[in-house]
């Protein structure tokens, strides 16, 4: 299943269209472009038509066909799946809870994909809300992520942030907090989506005090939490007297790596039947699973960047297919680079850009 | 991953939309409506000046006002300009007979529908279709005779009216602050929901009805609020002011006058409503009416006016029904 609208990168919220600085996941109208923004397929031209375009016609095609390879649509891989239908449940089981409200928690190596996962939950969620409430003005939603060295005041930054609310440099955290919980409130706001989660290092006292402001947040908040980040069970995200009450209220899901497996092949074939190529075999990249599964240890963040980029070559080059030799020039990630065996180095993200 | 330095700026430069941007209303002023939005978006109204305040002029910068309300500019300047539709205002008599000819004739040269001339005017489309049916304006609906609103100060004016009577009575005591009044009201009749504010414009308006003589505060402005009964007052006040029905009684058989008089025109029978009044506030008793009645027995006048207010409004003002009640049916009788 291929669903157009958002790369499969790893790292941080992927950018999206426009060159506006401000069109970020991390922001209001950045989130609703996403929700939004579904580009259809272009159209392949049969080979005759595309032979005969001119010289502007072809690049003008061309060109928006890389813009389409640039982002292929979300995989939907058994860990997004999982994450959308436990995170509705848990948001119906938390519509009517006072306190103590259950969250999500997704946790795995880099470039597993959770980013995507926990976006398409909030897209779901989202959308499911627009149809309730047609019509009104709403924010369902709000997707943060974790500064790094993240002091409670840059999370209720970032909150503020997201929803537009003007920071000046002198404000007290007080107030910010006041502000987001009040319209948030207003706005309806039952998910919020905190991505890169491990940034907050309960060890420390700053984590620590941002795992209280997280916590704050959601005792003010009638929202799902969900929190996603690197590798949180091996972090001491769970030890501790925190720890000890974020594992009571939370339900972890492990993203992981793909094993060489059927999903792996159908993962393989979904994409590859998303590329819009004029010399593409299909089938090539379903026959070259094995490789590709030891080229990217399994990490589908890794398996995408490395298609859509041959692909892109593919149409610079003009070879408008994409072969074993091709992928082999290609550089990927470090994590990807340095596992021969589907066990990655997991510490290391890398932009996979 | 993330590099610090692809984050934004924490005030990024350009401004972005509030998530809850209620729309500017004619006679807004870019104060008024700065305050509505920081309302709405649960920050503190100083807080967003300070944010939009420009630099270069020290006012709020209008462009960043309308990035923030996701509108555009000229719209707002629009809406805090004085050209905006204000309030719709009723035109009367010959005014409103110009007004339909106006739209008949445009009506006529322009071809304008009801629908657009209705626009064009502000007014309902079935006053259109009266225009043009050649009618004559309907006269405005007539309404009642305008009454002043309520006001929670209302059961106390008479009381801060002693006060202020009092005072003028006795030029030499320092006169109560508006703050001592407003104590008193609400230490001595229990008065709920007065406030300094009220209490100041009340007894504002009615001290400048009474000119205080200028004289040189002799004592410090902490005196007493209730005063001490009064040297200038007859004895018959004074039986009164003390709630002594017995001597008041002994004073008008001795040939006291009921109809003594202070200076400002406070009879015998409206001081004792007054004080029978202050005493059934607190004590939280029932209202007693013997003092009134043994005055109205003793002739005293019950159609007496003082500020245009006759004893029985100012006893039904005042709460106490039950004077007002003998009065009412005092009046008739032959005197």
């Amino acid at each position: 299943m291929v669903s157009t609208g958002k790369p499969v990168t790893a790292g941080h919220g992927p950018a999206v269209t426009g060159s506006d600085p401000h069109r970020h996941l991390t922001t209001l109208e950045g989130w609703r472009d996403f929700i939004h923004v579904a580009p259809a397929p272009p159209a392949l031209l049969p080979g005759d038509r595309y032979a005969a375009l001119g010289e502007d016609a072809r690049r003008a095609y061309d060109d928006e066909r890389l813009d389409y390879h640039t982002r292929l649509g979300v995989v939907a891989t058994s860990t997004l799946r999982k994450v959308v239908t436990t995170g509705r449940r848990l948001t119906l089981l938390n519509r009517h809870a006072i306190s103590a409200r259950q969250g999500l928690i997704l946790s795995g190596p880099a470039g597993t994909g959770k980013t995507t996962a926990i976006a398409q939950f909030g897209k779901t969620h989202e959308a499911i809300d627009r149809d309730r409430h047609p019509g009104q003005d709403r924010i369902p939603v709000i997707y943060a992520t974790v500064p790094p060295a993240a002091t409670p005041r840059m999370l209720a930054m970032e909150f503020a942030r997201f929803l537009g609310l003007p920071v000046l440099p002198r404000a007290n955290m007080t107030d910010i907090i006041e502000a987001v919980c009040g319209v948030a409130v207003d706005m309806r706001v039952s998910a919020v989506l905190v991505d890169e989660i491990h940034n907050m290092q309960l060890a420390t006292r700053s984590g620590a005090e941002v795992s209280d402001t997280l916590k704050y947040f959601s005792e003010r908040l009638p929202a799902t939490f969900v929190y996603a980040g690197i590798d949180l069970e091996h972090q001491g995200l769970f030890t501790g007297i925190r720890g000890r009450q974020i594992a009571g209220r939370f339900t972890l899901i492990p993203a992981v790596a793909f094993p060489l497996s059927g999903e792996w092949q159908s993962l393989i074939v979904t994409l590859e039947e998303a590329l819009r190529l004029h010399q593409h075999q299909p089938g090539t990249l379903a026959m070259l699973d094995r490789y590709l599964h030891q080229r990217t240890g399994g990490m589908i963040g890794s398996l995408s960047h490395l298609i859509r980029g041959a692909a892109i070559e593919a149409i610079l080059t003009g070879t408008e297919r994409i072969t074993r030799k091709q992928l082999e020039t290609l550089d990927i990630d470090h994590a990807a680079q340095q596992s021969s065996a589907p066990r990655p180095a997991a510490r290391h993200r890398t932009s996979a850009r | 991953m993330i590099s610090p330095a692809a984050r934004p700026a924490p005030r990024p430069a350009a401004v972005r939309a509030l998530p809850i941007r209620p729309r500017p209303a004619a006679g807004d002023t870019p104060a008024t409506y700065i305050r509505r939005l920081a309302r709405a978006n649960h920050l503190r109204p100083a807080y967003l000046k300070r944010y939009l305040r420009d630099d270069a002029t020290g006012q709020p910068s209008i462009d960043m006002l309308a990035a923030l309300a996701a509108r555009p500019a000229s719209s707002l300047m629009h809406a805090f300009s004085q050209d905006a539709p204000a309030r719709r205002r009723y035109l009367t008599g010959s005014r409103r007979q110009e007004l339909f000819e106006t739209i008949r004739r445009d009506a006529g040269t322009r071809h304008r529908s009801i629908r657009a001339l209705a626009d064009d005017y502000g007014l309902h489309r079935r006053v259109i279709r009266q225009a043009l049916a050649a009618q004559a304006p309907r006269p405005r609906k007539p309404r009642g005779p305008s009454r002043p609103r309520p006001s929670r100060l209302d059961p106390c004016t008479a009381i801060i009216d002693a006060i202020l009577d009092e005072d003028l009575r006795d030029p030499r005591r320092p006169a109560r602050t508006n703050k001592q009044i407003l104590n008193h009201l609400i230490t001595e009749h229990n008065a709920t929901g007065v406030s300094y504010a009220m209490v100041a414009r009340y007894a504002g308006s009615q001290r400048s009805l009474r000119p205080r003589p200028r004289q040189p505060a002799a004592a410090s402005p902490g005196a007493a609020v209730r005063p001490a009964p009064q040297a200038a007052w007859s004895p018959a006040h004074q039986a009164i002011e003390q709630h002594d029905l017995a001597q008041l009684r002994e004073l008008l058989d001795a040939g006291s006058d009921a109809e003594d008089e202070t200076q400002d025109g406070l009879t015998l029978l409206r001081h004792a409503i007054h004080r029978e009044h202050t005493a059934h506030v607190e004590r939280g008793g029932p209202h007693h009416a013997g003092m009134t009645v043994l005055l109205l027995a003793r002739g005293a006048d019950p159609h007496h006016l003082r500020d245009g207010t006759s004893i029985e409004t100012e006893a039904e003002i005042l709460g106490h029904w039950l004077a007002a009640e003998v009065i009412r049916a005092w009046k008739p009788a032959p005197r």
